[in-house]
């Protein structure tokens, strides 16, 4: 019968408490880990990052709800008293919001006015069919005003238009202008611009921990053989033994470091989901903070998180063991881990580029069953409310398998690559190796 | 005890081993002696199992194994005693015990006071005194070690003899690798001489010595005049340091050559029969000269 991976006993020389195997090179590996300057480095700055984006949202703006805005008339537009149409409150109302509208008059230089004031956005309207619009920066979320804007433009126009007809040519111009249809649209998935957010910077954190975390297992690998600390440790201890030992250990210390960064982002998360405090920060990080505090308040997204965050890091790491194995120096890494890393690219812009133009394509849906593919694609889908709960689990389970085939595969890569020196392992090798695990 | 047998492996073109066989029994030293390349690393690592062999086997009686590779490798930025520590729990020593242990056998290489220093800041020479010390730790039954006195001074090498020795004196059986026959003849019970990946003899060192006509004396006496170079059988004389070198044509010559030294009234003070060098037997079996 073959013994349990975790409970491989080792005969003890005393009466102290037996220890498993796996269990001390976890422990080493964790350790180890937790101790690296790199890894020490990495969590203090991301805390930090934290703290001071979480602040920054729920810090209450001075003076008002949106962004300072100005806008302005023409000559024609004053002649035509829109003045008395187009107060701040219709601006507002109007467009949303994310500004505060002042208005002011046109100066010459609208450019050279707008870069030394405070204002984010400067709007020009002369009573025609355009309108000049100028801002500092338009982030990906205001970029929808210009439709808003065009809307407005549309109406004031028209009823500009409308006011020099007669009342039986304005009735002939509405029975032309046809009927508006107003769709009322239930969104399913809940609020898509929030959760996309969600999905864009869970994967995002998703794709760096498995990155940055699995390029210490390659160096970690290649570094005991290079120093040739594997010849010692192959003859202590089992190969798969030190294979999974240090990509647990490692997984530890990665969700030490999640850990500390969540802890850093509660307070600010609590803060934002009291609406009081959001109210007077409209930023973008309070936005984003808002839409992730309401996310993780549902039990079943953070279970699916923690599972593709797992399953997604498992594999990458027995891919990124396997593939560190198979070389003997240091300068060799760039390129053994560039093998994984496309993988990890394909799956990461899979997902995003599907969450942004159509997560349900038939592309998507494929993609997000593969393993290697599928922790950031089925959680992708998920977040933008595109995949039922029965896909889910079945994405989670099909995944397990691929994670237990990848570490059994790995294993073996890895004892037959740990000690070989001065030639890498043959293509045609890893090809037999994989044949006789499958 | 380590009973190898036939042992066959290739790497791409080259054979390493060809038929590699030997024995190493119980409470013994056992020497595994060749020329750079001749296939005692590769035998060791196929006896800790780094790698399989082609074919043959080896079978192991008797516990726990301890090794001591060709070259030194550890981690070089941790501490020795977190190493030591961490080896030895992998084998199966319980940490305090592991801590114990570490501190004793450190004291015994004359290293206890790098206990708390990084690797990379040692020695060639005491970073092999760790290794050693990590070959050690977990009390193995059997010790093999690759090459142990590379990058040892004459003092640390002394140190290491002893060990050696002391472990042979309880019982262990140890396996170690040199291609300085010097050593090898010091501490073996028993050698096995490897040339080109084969066994070209082995067994006890003391009883293949005596199988070797026993035909060369070492005679310290006066300085011999012309006349006595001169004998009535042919032998050959050479000087030898304070004394002189005597070749008989056969072991049996022997009383000839003391009568004729009596008759002469040569005044001996010492003399001892030479018995053929490591080295010699090598050359005579591997038919190359050694280094």
């Amino acid at each position: 019968m073959k013994k349990s991976l975790w409970k491989t006993p080792v005969k003890t020389l005393d009466n102290e408490k037996k220890e498993s195997q796996l269990g001390v090179i976890f422990k080493f590996e964790y350790l180890g880990y937790l101790k690296d300057k790199t890894f020490i480095t990495m969590t203090v700055i991301l805390v930090a990052l934290v703290v001071i984006v979480g602040a920054f949202s729920v810090v209450p703006r001075k003076g008002g709800a949106g962004k300072p805005a100005v806008y302005m008339l023409g000559q024609n537009a004053l002649a035509a008293g829109l003045s008395k149409t187009m107060t701040p409150e219709f601006m507002a109302e109007q467009l949303g919001d994310t500004y505060e509208w002042t208005y002011t008059e046109k100066p010459r230089d609208i450019q050279t006015m707008l870069r030394f004031s405070k204002y984010s956005v400067a709007f020009c309207y002369d009573g025609g069919d355009t309108y000049d619009l100028y801002a500092k920066g338009l982030s990906l979320r205001e970029m929808g005003l210009t439709l808003s804007m065009d809307k407005m433009v549309e109406k004031l126009y028209k009823a500009k238009l409308l006011a020099a007809f007669t009342p039986e040519q304005r009735q002939a111009a509405k029975i032309l202008d046809g009927v508006v249809i107003t769709p009322v649209i239930t969104d399913l998935g809940g609020k898509s611009s929030s959760n996309f957010w969600v999905s864009y910077i869970l994967l995002f954190l998703l794709y760096i921990t498995i990155s940055a975390h699995n390029q210490f297992i390659v160096s970690s690998v290649v570094t005991e053989k290079t120093s040739r600390a594997m010849e010692l440790l192959i003859t202590s201890a089992k190969p798969r033994n030190l294979m999974f030992g240090k990509v647990f250990g490692v997984a530890a210390a990665a969700l030490t470091q999640f850990l500390l960064i969540f802890l850093a982002a509660v307070p600010f998360a609590l803060a934002a989901l009291k609406n009081n405090l959001l109210a007077n920060a409209k930023t973008e990080s309070a936005f984003i903070l808002e839409s992730f505090a309401r996310t993780f308040t549902s039990p079943f997204f953070v279970f699916c998180f923690i599972m593709f965050f797992l399953l997604g890091y498992f594999i990458y790491a027995f891919f990124y063991a396997a593939a560190a194995s198979t070389v003997s120096r240091l300068e060799e890494v760039a390129s053994v881990a560039a093998f994984p890393m496309l993988f990890l690219i394909a799956g990461f812009f899979s997902a995003i580029f599907g969450s942004v133009l159509d997560i349900n394509s038939v592309f998507i849906k494929v993609l997000s069953y593969i393993p290697l593919f599928s922790p950031m694609v089925m959680f992708a889908r998920q977040c933008m409310g595109a995949a039922q709960v029965w896909e889910i689990l079945l994405a989670i389970v099909i995944n397990i398998g691929g994670v237990a085939l990848m570490g059994i595969i790995g294993a073996k890569i890895y004892r037959a690559g740990v000690t070989l020196y001065g030639r890498k392992l043959k293509f045609g090798d890893i090809a037999n190796i994989i044949k006789s695990a499958v | 005890m380590i009973e190898v047998n036939n042992l066959y492996k290739k790497f791409g073109k080259k054979q390493a081993l060809d038929g590699l066989s030997f024995r190493a029994e119980k409470g013994k030293a056992f020497g595994l002696l060749g020329r750079n390349g001749a296939g005692k690393t590769t035998c060791m690592r196929i006896i800790m199992k780094i790698f399989p062999q082609d074919s043959g086997s080896v079978d192991i009686a008797g516990g726990t194994v301890g090794y001591l590779p060709e070259e030194r490798g550890l981690y070089p930025k941790k501490t020795v005693i977190e190493q030591i520590v961490y080896i030895a729990r992998l084998r199966g020593v319980g940490k305090e015990r592991a801590k114990a242990n570490a501190k004793t056998l450190l004291a015994r290489l004359d290293a206890e006071q790098y206990l708390n220093s990084r690797l990379d800041t040692l020695s060639k020479g005491n970073q092999q005194k760790i290794q050693l010390a990590l070959a050690l730790v977990h009390n193995p039954e059997i010790l093999i070690l690759d090459e142990p006195f590379s990058g040892l001074d004459p003092v640390n090498s002394l140190i290491l003899k002893d060990v050696i020795k002391e472990q042979t004196q309880i019982g262990r059986t140890v396996i170690f690798s040199s291609h300085q026959m010097p050593q090898i003849e010091e501490f073996c019970d028993d050698i096995a001489l490897i040339n080109d990946g084969k066994t070209v003899l082995s067994g006890n060192l003391s009883e293949i010595k005596r199988g070797y006509p026993r035909n060369r004396i070492y005679l310290e006496c006066a300085p011999l005049g012309a006349d006595l170079l001169q004998l009535d059988f042919p032998c050959e004389i050479q000087p030898n340091g304070r004394g002189y070198t005597v070749t008989l044509p056969q072991e049996s010559d022997k009383p000839l050559l003391f009568s004729f030294l009596r008759e002469k009234e040569v005044n001996v003070d010492s003399f001892y029969v030479i018995e053929p060098t490591l080295e010699e037997i090598f050359v005579e079996n591997a038919g190359e000269d050694i280094g």
